[in-house]
């Protein structure tokens, strides 16, 4: 583990095995520094296990999993995972798309634990944060999310600061000229612009009134 | 390993944390317990989970340099470097040799700072109170050239897209040297007092032992990794910024144990000390940042040493001056599946010395 | 135990570590990252560091009766990550070293870096541009055949008039010198 083989020669063997098992080319290219990358993308997640067979023969680590989607602002759709490996320098990374225009369901995921034992956080994250369907891990239970919420809940949340009308919002903005310019800044604005309060989701689902304390703040 | 229905008056669930294990951040520890002995440990995170990805996600690429230096304060200065890394990959961005030695002046200095704090912690775990004061002075040494080189004791706000906020200066730099020789000089005797201190090596060795199969299997890095003998430092394996060009050596033990990870993270702090000295003597002139440009569409991934092992950013873009999905992992992030290995059949009295021996970063883990 | 003794002896000959502060002043360094301050004598009103600033805590706006343009720093959200200072192209901000930033809950509305940039008419036809500096004039004007002085008092149309006219009567080669 201590001495990782050259890279020229490893990209070749890798090259060559994953080749024996799949078409397709695998991208290199290097950072400032002549670090390696590498990536391959795989049409469908079932053919992970293969691959996953042969970087666990060149003794790969596990560095993380990253989930994503492809359209910003279709955050359920057209979604892929990219694992990423070290060997030694190279920095390889296999990316899988979940989506396909033949299915209109999204493609489960085989779990890669039977080869890399530290996928176990990884896959949970991603399955309680994207609501990514996972096949075969051994310890399906929620990472950080409370049992109580919906998985791919964080999709539809907006920033708290967002939520709460402070940093940046036009209200502060309107609040801070008026209190250096002695009145508001745009026309139509009488009445002071009031506090910035909110209702926490679930309390506003359930129809309960807010805590009394929000409306004497300050 | 069920033993609560056998024998009831020995065994039972003891519920530590989620506040204040050993730092203060919150996880929270289930332990299954045979008399003093811990049988089984169940970990559960996610109180501090701040859906900082997604909030990347809405923010552009220079706000984003300072949203990744709020992930963690002590290791604050490796997640903007990283993620400029990223960005500076996918764009083509050639960073100026000034800026390259002043991001690892920046690096080093902070994780002689973590590095002292987590040890002075180990020795507040144990009891032994005046010792910790004492590291934790020695560390005030690293927070004043912190204080008067950056301008702040934590963030210290070096890195930008393309290169370094800041700047040395003759004066600067002999502020450093001369706050450096004292820290080298206490270092010096403080590992001469955990490497033969009785009463420290009686709590730490031999305790939490984490054998090299198991650290291989479970992806562990940095100084936990290095403490079982395993020789993996991204800034020897893949060289990055001036890290080809400085003279260091990559700190093993073969312990295993709670202290040889106390003991790999002390050298370090020296071998940190011997880097940022070399940068003082040959500090090259020029620029300190390259020109911005366009961050294109497509995918880049950089990696980097933070004071806790290796830190890892993936970037997407889609061509637009707000990244698609910034993902991050942290060094914590596999460690704490290291603890189960560690603390089985651990006394109690050790929990809280094991988990501070992985210097664990929870607001890291869970961003 | 006894290699901690000494140190443990020389601490305590050392006397206390930590400073008398409020009672004396703590000791700020120089380049100490405080409160932000804004020139608005240098400001071009370009707002890079609306762009740049994480917090959203810089907002710069047009005023009513489109004189001018207002400048305003909230200290609460501010990171104090010098961002806004570092890509400012005028060095218009700057980092101070105050850090008092403790105060009531009814001030926060006054925890504010406020300035009111006023526009400056063109001397040739009238028009609102933004203040250019003149350091700043010199350095964009360096190859011009027109007086910076000059240029900074036009809006861009009439700068581009006033350099074609003068490059005209440079090819003419009529040597005199043109003033307002």
């Amino acid at each position: 583990m201590s001495q990782a083989p050259l890279p020229n020669s490893l990209k070749e063997s890798l090259a060559g095995e994953i080749a024996s098992v799949l078409p397709g080319e695998i991208l290199w290219n290097e950072d400032a520094y002549g670090n390696p990358f590498g990536w391959l993308v795989l049409p469908v997640p079932s053919r992970l296990p293969e691959i996953m067979k042969i970087l666990a023969g060149h003794k790969a680590r596990l560095c993380t999993v990253s989930a994503y989607a492809e359209e910003r602002d279709d955050p359920d759709k057209k979604r892929g995972i990219a694992y990423h490996f070290v060997l030694g320098r190279l920095l390889f990374t296999v990316t899988v798309r979940l989506y396909n225009p033949e299915t209109p369901e999204e493609l489960p995921v085989p779990s890669i634990t039977p080869w890399f034992s530290n996928a176990d956080w990884n896959e949970r994250e991603f399955r309680e944060m994207f609501d990514i369907k996972i096949t075969g891990n051994p310890n399906p239970r929620r990472l950080f999310l409370d049992e109580r919420l919906d998985a791919g809940i964080m999709n539809s949340l907006i920033p708290f600061s967002a939520m709460v009308n402070s940093a940046g919002s036009k209200d502060l903005w309107e609040r801070l000229m008026a209190e250096k310019t002695g009145h508001l800044s745009h026309a139509g604005a009488e009445q002071p612009v009031s506090e910035p309060s909110f209702t926490p989701v679930a309390r506003a689902e359930r129809n309960e009134p807010g805590p009394k304390a929000r409306e004497q703040k300050d | 390993m069920n033993t609560t229905q056998t024998c009831e008056q020995k065994s039972f669930t003891l519920p530590i944390g989620p506040v204040h294990v050993a730092l203060e951040e919150p996880m929270y520890f289930r332990l299954e317990l045979d008399g003093e002995r811990v049988r089984h440990v169940d970990i559960t995170s996610g109180h501090v989970h701040r859906g900082m990805e997604a909030l990347a996600a809405k923010r552009n690429f220079f706000q984003n340099v300072v949203l990744t230096e709020r992930v963690c304060s002590l290791c604050s200065n490796s997640h903007p470097l990283t993620y400029c890394m990223a960005v500076e990959t996918l764009t083509g961005i050639k960073v100026p040799p000034r800026a390259q030695y002043l991001r690892v002046m920046a690096e080093e200095i902070k994780r002689i700072a973590s590095n002292l704090f987590n040890v002075g912690i180990m020795a507040h775990v144990i009891g032994y109170k005046s010792l910790f004061m004492h590291v934790m002075e020695v560390r005030e040494l690293m927070q004043d050239i912190k204080e008067y080189i950056f301008g702040n004791r934590m963030d210290l706000a070096a890195n930008c897209i393309g290169g370094v906020k800041y700047d040395m200066d003759e004066e600067l730099r002999e502020y450093a040297d001369k706050n450096l020789e004292q820290v080298a000089m206490h270092l010096r005797e403080i590992i001469d007092i955990y490497r033969h201190d009785p009463m420290i090596r009686a709590r730490t060795q031999g305790v939490g032992v984490l054998p090299v199969l198991e650290a291989e299997r479970l992806g562990l890095v940095g100084p936990v990794a290095r403490g079982s003998g395993i020789r993996l430092d991204v800034r020897r394996d893949a060289p990055y910024a001036a890290y080809a060009d400085l003279d260091f050596q990559v700190i093993t033990e073969s312990g295993g144990d709670v202290h040889a990870r106390a003991m790999v993270r002390l050298r370090e702090a020296g071998e940190g000390i011997g880097i940022v000295r070399q940068i003082l003597r040959k500090l090259p002139e020029g620029e300190r940042s390259a020109p911005l440009q366009h961050v294109p569409a497509g995918e880049a991934v950089a990696r980097s040493e933070a004071p806790r092992g290796e830190l890892f950013y993936y970037l997407r873009s889609d061509g637009s001056d707000v990244p698609l999905r910034l993902k991050w992992r942290v060094p914590s992030y596999m460690n704490w599946e290291a603890l189960p290995v560690m603390m089985k059949d651990c006394a109690v009295a050790d929990v809280t010395l094991i988990v501070n021996s992985i210097d664990p970063c929870v607001s890291c883990t869970e961003r | 135990m006894p290699r901690f003794l000494k140190i443990l002896a020389r601490n305590l000959l050392k006397g206390p570590s930590t400073e008398a502060f409020p009672f004396k002043e703590a000791f700020t360094p120089p380049r100490y990252r405080g409160k932000v301050v804004m020139n608005p004598n240098l400001c071009v009103g370009c707002g890079i560091c609306t762009h740049v600033c994480p917090g959203g805590a810089i907002m710069m706006k047009e005023s009513e009766d489109q004189n001018g343009y207002y400048f305003m720093v909230w200290h609460n959200t501010c990171a104090f990550c010098g961002s806004c200072r570092h890509y400012c192209p005028v060095k218009a901000i700057s980092l101070s070293q105050d850090w008092h930033n403790a105060h009531y809950q009814s001030e926060k509305y006054r925890m504010v870096e406020h300035h009111f940039v006023p526009y400056l008419h063109c001397s040739s036809c009238g028009a609102h541009i933004r203040r250019l500096p003149p350091a700043l004039a010199a350095r964009i004007y360096s190859h011009s055949s027109v007086d910076p002085a000059t240029i900074i008092r036009l809006c861009p149309d009439c700068r581009q008039l006033a350099t074609a006219k003068r490059e005209g009567e440079v090819h003419e080669s009529s040597p005199a010198p043109q003033q307002p």
